[in-house]
C-alpha cells in the first residue's frame, strides 16, 4: 500500500463527511454495480439523508473531495483484500472444529 | 451478507428441532467463525473452544428464534464475539499477539497443501504477517470492525453485531481505516 500525495491536498470541510460516507455513496450514486456493503434496505436507515444527498452534488464540483473519495476507495478496496487474505490463511491455522460441535450438540439436547 | 435460498430454508428449519439443518448451518459457517476468532485471539486452542461454545450456545437458543425473521449471520456472529468478551473478561490478559505462531502443525496436511500451493507463498505470508501486526495496534473493536466489513457485512448488520448504533460504526470503520493504513505504511518501511 503506498503513500498518496491526496492525503496533503487543501482542506476542504467536507472531505471528512465523503470519507465517513464512502460506502453509502458509492453505493447509492457513484458504484451501484458494487453494493456489496449496503442494501438498499439499509440506505432507508440512513441516520442523514440530506448531508448524504449534499455530499453528492457537492463532490463531483470539488477536486479536493474528489481526490479524498478516490483515496479513500483505494484504500478500503487495498485493506479489505489484505484483510480477507489475513483472514482465509487464518482459517488454515485452525483445524476445523464440526466434529467435536456436532459431538457436544447430541451430548447436550435441547 | 447474502443469504441463499437453502439457507434460508435451513434455519427455518434449525430454528423448528433440526438437528441435521443445523449441522448444515456449522459445515456453512465454522470456517467463518474459526478464522474471525483465530483473528482475534491469535490462539489456536482458545479458538477452537470459543467456536465450539459459539455453535453450542446457537443451538440451545435457536428453538426461541423465528427463523423468517432471524438474520442468522450476524446473530451467530454476535454470539461468538460475546463469548469472546466473556473470555477476554474471565482472562483479562488474552490479547493479540504481533508475530504468528508456527504455521499449523506436522500433521495438518490442509494447511500444508495451502500453502505449497500459493506460487507467491512467501509474498502472501509475509503480507499477511504485517496486516497482523497492524491489527495488534489496533483497539479490539476496531480490528472487529474492520474484520467484519472485510467479511461483507453491512454497516447495519455490523451495528447490530456490535451492539452499536449506524454512526458510531461509520465513525469507527473511518477511523479504524485511517488508523490502519498509517500503521501499515510504518511497519512496511521499518521491514
Amino acid at each position: 500500500m503506498k503513500h498518496d500525495s491526496s492525503q496533503h491536498l487543501s482542506y476542504c470541510s467536507f472531505s471528512r463527511y465523503c470519507m465517513h460516507f464512502l460506502d453509502e455513496l458509492d453505493t447509492l450514486y457513484f458504484l451501484p454495480q458494487n453494493g456489496l456493503f449496503i442494501s438498499s434496505e439499509q440506505a432507508l436507515h440512513l441516520d442523514d439523508p440530506q448531508l448524504l444527498e449534499q455530499l453528492r452534488t457537492h463532490i463531483p464540483t470539488c477536486s479536493i473531495c474528489t481526490a479524498t473519495v478516490t483515496h479513500a476507495r483505494r484504500v478500503s478496496v487495498r485493506q479489505r483484500s489484505l484483510l480477507r487474505k489475513m483472514l482465509a490463511e487464518n482459517e488454515h491455522m485452525v483445524p476445523s472444529t464440526n466434529t467435536r460441535i456436532m459431538q457436544a450438540v447430541h451430548l447436550n439436547p435441547r | 451478507m447474502r443469504v441463499v435460498e437453502d439457507e434460508s430454508q435451513l434455519i427455518i428449519d434449525a430454528c423448528q428441532g433440526s438437528v441435521s439443518a443445523f449441522e448444515a448451518l456449522v459445515v456453512l459457517y465454522e470456517p467463518r467463525i474459526r478464522r474471525m476468532l483465530y483473528s482475534m485471539t491469535r490462539d489456536v486452542q482458545l479458538t477452537q473452544d470459543l467456536c465450539q461454545e459459539s455453535f453450542l450456545a446457537a443451538y440451545r437458543a435457536l428453538h426461541r428464534m423465528d427463523g423468517e425473521e432471524l438474520h442468522f449471520a450476524p446473530w451467530l456472529y454476535r454470539i461468538a464475539l460475546n463469548q469472546l468478551r466473556s473470555e477476554w473478561r474471565r482472562r483479562k490478559h488474552v490479547t493479540l499477539v504481533p508475530f504468528p505462531a508456527p504455521y499449523g502443525s506436522d500433521d495438518d496436511a490442509s494447511s500444508e497443501e495451502y500453502f505449497m500451493c500459493d506460487s507467491n507463498f512467501e509474498e502472501v505470508v509475509s503480507e499477511c504477517d504485517l496486516v497482523r501486526r497492524v491489527l495488534s495496534h489496533l483497539p479490539a473493536t476496531s480490528v472487529m470492525c474492520l474484520l467484519l466489513d472485510a467479511e461483507g457485512f453491512t454497516y447495519k448488520e455490523i451495528a447490530e453485531i456490535m451492539h452499536d448504533s449506524l454512526s458510531a460504526v461509520r465513525s469507527r470503520l473511518a477511523r479504524a481505516r485511517q488508523s490502519f493504513q498509517r500503521l501499515y505504511i510504518r511497519l512496511d518501511q521499518e521491514r
